[in-house]
């Protein structure tokens, strides 16, 4: 059964995830690599609480896929497949603990810079792990950030849409 | 945001501090002296020896003894870099007015990513 309700939700989604990624490259933040604010995984977040972590796989990899050959290139197409994979897999394991949503943010965030990191420890061989402190803090602020409106649209769409 | 999200986040500044201490560049006791953004001169500073570099203004001395590399002699207004003690490759010296810069080599280089 072909739900088509989902599918035309699901492609929103996924549009304004790429909005947003777009829209973030024009705002300017600390210029330490790998640093960023994260405003499309407000949609991650929410497609992982409403929908699954299928669903939300799903919505990252088109995301990413067509950022990265419309508009970043395809060289940074690895650093954010890994940071995706690293994020939403550690996001999915602790969404059943007693965190909030904000602290499922936070924790999608580290493992989003430390995704980035390993496979830039594998594939340029740079010792980019002494950033990993500033990284850390940073990650806690925009987690929080991106946690808060997370929590705040997924309370109003399962109030009022689902 | 409840109470665990605070330990959580009190549990990672605590890791960051922690990262930060374990993983300080190392050292590898080889300093370059820059002239305007050139390298000039490489010294070692295992060796207790004594160089003459040319600056913006004039000449200047360095001194190395005991692995520590000091400026004796400069020609600028307030004698800034004199007073400054470089120990080892993570420390820096820099004379502006003659637009000179002593520092390590560095391990770090930068990402881009998305």
């Amino acid at each position: 059964m072909i739900n088509i309700k989902k599918i035309v939700r699901i492609s929103a989604l996924i549009a304004l995830s790429i909005v947003l990624s777009i829209l973030e490259g024009l705002i300017p933040v600390f210029n330490i690599p790998g640093v960023k604010l994260g405003l499309a995984n407000i949609v991650i977040l929410t497609t992982l609480y409403i929908y699954g972590f299928k669903e939300a796989m799903f919505v990252s990899f088109i995301r990413i896929l067509f950022v990265c050959i419309f508009r970043t290139g395809l060289f940074s197409l690895y650093f954010s497949l890994s940071g995706a994979i690293f994020s939403l897999i550690s996001m999915y394991l602790v969404k059943k603990t007693k965190l909030s949503v904000i602290g499922v943010s936070i924790i999608g965030s580290i493992f989003h810079s430390i995704g980035q990191i390993l496979i830039a420890y594998i594939i340029l061989n740079t010792n980019i792990i002494y950033y990993l402190p500033f990284i850390l803090i940073l990650s806690i602020v925009t987690g929080t950030i991106i946690g808060y409106i997370s929590k705040e649209n997924i309370n109003f769409l399962k109030n009022n849409i689902y | 945001m409840n109470k665990y999200d605070f330990i959580l986040i009190i549990i990672l500044i605590f890791l960051s501090i922690i990262i930060l201490v374990i993983f300080e560049p190392k050292n590898v006791n080889i300093v370059d002296v820059y002239f305007e953004n050139k390298i000039i001169k490489t010294i070692d500073l295992n060796e207790d020896n004594e160089y003459d570099v040319k600056g913006l203004n004039g000449n200047i001395h360095i001194v190395v003894k005991n692995k520590e590399l000091k400026v004796t002699n400069e020609v600028s207004p307030f004698h800034l870099c004199q007073k400054q003690t470089l120990k080892n490759s993570n420390d820096t010296i820099i004379c502006l007015p003659n637009h000179i810069v002593i520092k390590g080599k560095s391990e770090v280089d930068t990402v881009v990513g998305d």
